[in-house]
């Protein structure tokens, strides 16, 4: 059982929430209620209500609570988990799941139904040396400067989008062995900056799926089963053409593990990592903390059908004669 | 929905055109008119049938018709003719937006039903604008 | 050979026959008439029966392509068409006043069809004033309890059709 708090909502949008909240039940790995306390799992501020929204989410985070900003425009930049206004169950599934498996305990047994409730801060179990993704997973981490063949590249996290100088494209310094890559949580760096920013709706799949190196994120958990709430954007599978088969593996009812996506797609190990990274980054993966025995839908597969949409993808690749 | 609609002279002509095709022969039971695009626009029924559905229908299979001959690379489409076990329903092209489509019984002979559709959907072309 | 069969709907004006001429390799067949009523303002011809295209896969095998009318009023020929159908493909149009509501409606209309098989949905024209963001569309598929295939595309572009099939068909793959 997991408890949820709010700070600063509209009565209406208190209502929603609460209405949300009992409807979920079967949609979230764990049960959460709506409590009137301040010793919660997990507080919503809306931080467009009140002045002092940056005070209470210091004072939230420094009692190990989770803080989630509510918010009509650009993220400030404060929390790791955010939902846009207005509240939607889809974006309310993804948030509880991604704190869920930021609370979950990380020891590969399989948790009994006490240990799986001890809050644990996400990431410090884990033996792995932090990667750029675990960084970029924490508060601190606001912007991402990624150089390489005398290219710079500033990346806003919070909103999304980038600026660039020198030719290269985005994916190209991304992609690059040369790259070097620095974070920060002020945007002290920008100011000198001379192109404007672009937006990307892609761009923490990107991160997932070129900065991965092989690793999940660390509050993600390698046995655990994803399900994918969101398809990524169209320029993905164009980067990445694997992305059609693991979106829709990860589309299951009852989504997939890695090791599935492994055994069933061509995918290799790392793109199939970079995939889930990226679906983690971007707030559109509902995890479960480990591997349910029920397996739930299985393809309807045959020889003779996958055959056929092998076919049918090769012609698509062709130009038409 | 602005839908297209017959002046009240245009109606009253077609309802004079549709009492005379039904004065013709008891086996007819149906009359309607409906645009190429499916709406129906004048009707007249001795029995209960559903005129939006049959025009969106009639309109289809018209099209339909239509197509099927220019893929098999004959020129235009007079008539549609479904031809069931207790009847026939004939549907034709009146002028660039309209279908007449007519609905009888296997009483009629079909020559007979062309003929008196032929001759209603001249009249009603020469007179609706 | 088995023959594969594709099937489009959406809205009139969302570019079901577009995308059709776009990945065909033979002309479509249409069957386009006059529009006669307010969708007149907005194109002068609408499919009243069905278009269709072919794609020949490298061992001769066929995928036929069938777009359906976007009317309600020709709901017979949706039952029709998706006889025998692999999957659907739905285009939505944002520049209509309600593209949310039109999502509901073919995701009713063809519920039967989904449950069985699989869909993809194809958003166009988001360039104009407040088109709904792709979170309010996920919200209607949800409905469907599957979390099927959305993107933006440009349905004019070979590309951006082939993507919309090479989802479904792989959500019919991997997901069904």
């Amino acid at each position: 059982m997991k408890t949820l708090s709010s700070k600063g909502l509209t009565e209406k949008d208190l209502l929603v929430l609460k209405s949300l909240v009992d409807l979920m039940m079967s949609r979230t790995s764990d049960t959460w209620e709506y409590a009137e306390s301040d010793n919660c799992d997990a507080i919503i501020i809306d931080t467009d209500n009140l002045k002092n929204s940056a005070a209470i989410i210091d004072e939230i985070e420094a009692q190990h609570a989770v803080a989630i900003e509510y918010s009509a425009g650009a993220s400030a930049g404060k929390t790791r988990f955010r939902i846009k206004k207005p509240l939607r169950a889809a974006d309310l599934i993804a948030v509880f799941n991604s704190v869920e498996a930021g609370l979950a305990p990380k020891n590969d047994a399989k948790p009994s139904a006490a240990n799986n409730e001890t809050p644990a801060q996400a990431g410090i179990s884990s033996s792995r040396d932090s990667g750029t993704l675990d960084l970029l997973n924490g508060p601190e981490s606001r912007f991402l400067r990624v150089t390489a063949n005398n290219c710079e590249c500033i990346i806003d996290l919070a909103n999304d989008r980038y600026k660039v100088t020198g030719d290269a494209a985005l994916d190209e310094l991304l992609r690059s062995s040369e790259k070097s890559i620095t974070l920060s949580a002020t945007s002290g760096f920008q100011e000198s900056f001379e192109p404007s920013w672009q937006d990307a709706p892609s761009l923490k799949w990107k991160l997932g799926i070129f900065l991965s190196e092989g690793e999940l994120i660390k509050t993600l958990h390698s046995k655990s089963r994803f399900k994918l709430l969101r398809w990524p954007p169209s320029d993905i599978p164009r980067t990445m053409p694997t992305a059609m088969a693991l979106s829709a593996l990860l589309s299951r009812k009852s989504g997939a593990t890695i090791e599935e996506a492994l055994s069933e797609t061509n995918v290799s190990s790392e793109e199939a990592i970079g995939f889930v990274n990226g679906a983690y980054l971007s707030g559109v993966l509902s995890v479960r903390a480990f591997n349910l025995d029920n397996h739930g839908q299985q393809p309807i597969k045959t020889e003779h059908t996958k055959g056929l949409f092998d076919k049918i993808r090769d012609r698509l690749k062709r130009k038409p004669k | 929905m602005t839908q297209y609609k017959f002046s009240e002279k245009s109606e009253a002509f077609c309802q004079e055109i549709f009492a005379q095709m039904l004065s013709s022969s008891d086996a007819i039971y149906g009359i309607l008119i409906s645009t190429v695009d499916g709406h129906d626009v004048a009707k007249n029924f001795r029995k209960d049938m559903p005129a939006s559905k049959l025009s969106a229908m009639m309109s289809s299979i018209l099209a339909l018709g239509e197509t099927i001959a220019a893929e098999a690379q004959q020129q235009q489409c007079r008539y549609v003719i479904v031809e069931n076990s207790d009847g026939y329903i004939l549907t034709l092209k009146l002028k660039d937006r309209l279908v007449l489509s007519v609905i009888a019984t296997t009483r009629v002979n079909l020559g007979m039903l062309h003929s008196v559709s032929r001759n209603a959907a001249e009249k009603l072309a020469a007179h609706i604008r | 050979m088995s023959e594969v069969k594709l099937i489009i709907t959406g809205p009139p004006g969302a570019g079901k026959t577009t995308a059709i001429a776009a990945i065909s390799e033979t002309p479509p067949v249409r069957t386009d008439t006059r529009t006669t009523d307010d969708l007149s303002s907005v194109k002068e011809e609408t499919t009243v029966a069905m278009d269709f295209g072919e794609i020949t896969l490298g061992d001769g095998q066929k995928v036929f392509l069938y777009g359906t009318p976007g009317q309600k009023r020709f709901e017979f020929m949706w039952k029709i068409l998706v006889e025998g159908g692999l999957g659907l493909i739905i285009l939505l149009d944002c520049s209509r006043p309600e593209p949310l509501d039109d999502l509901n409606m073919y995701l009713e209309n063809f519920s039967d069809f989904i449950e069985k098989t699989g869909v993809v949905v194809g958003i166009t024209r988001t360039g104009g004033a407040n088109p709904p963001e792709m979170g309010a569309f996920y919200e209607c598929l949800e409905s469907t309890g599957r979390t099927f295939p959305m993107f933006e595309v440009d349905i004019r572009e070979r590309e951006d059709v082939a993507l919309l099939i090479d989802a479904l068909i792989s959500t019919l793959e991997f997901s069904h």
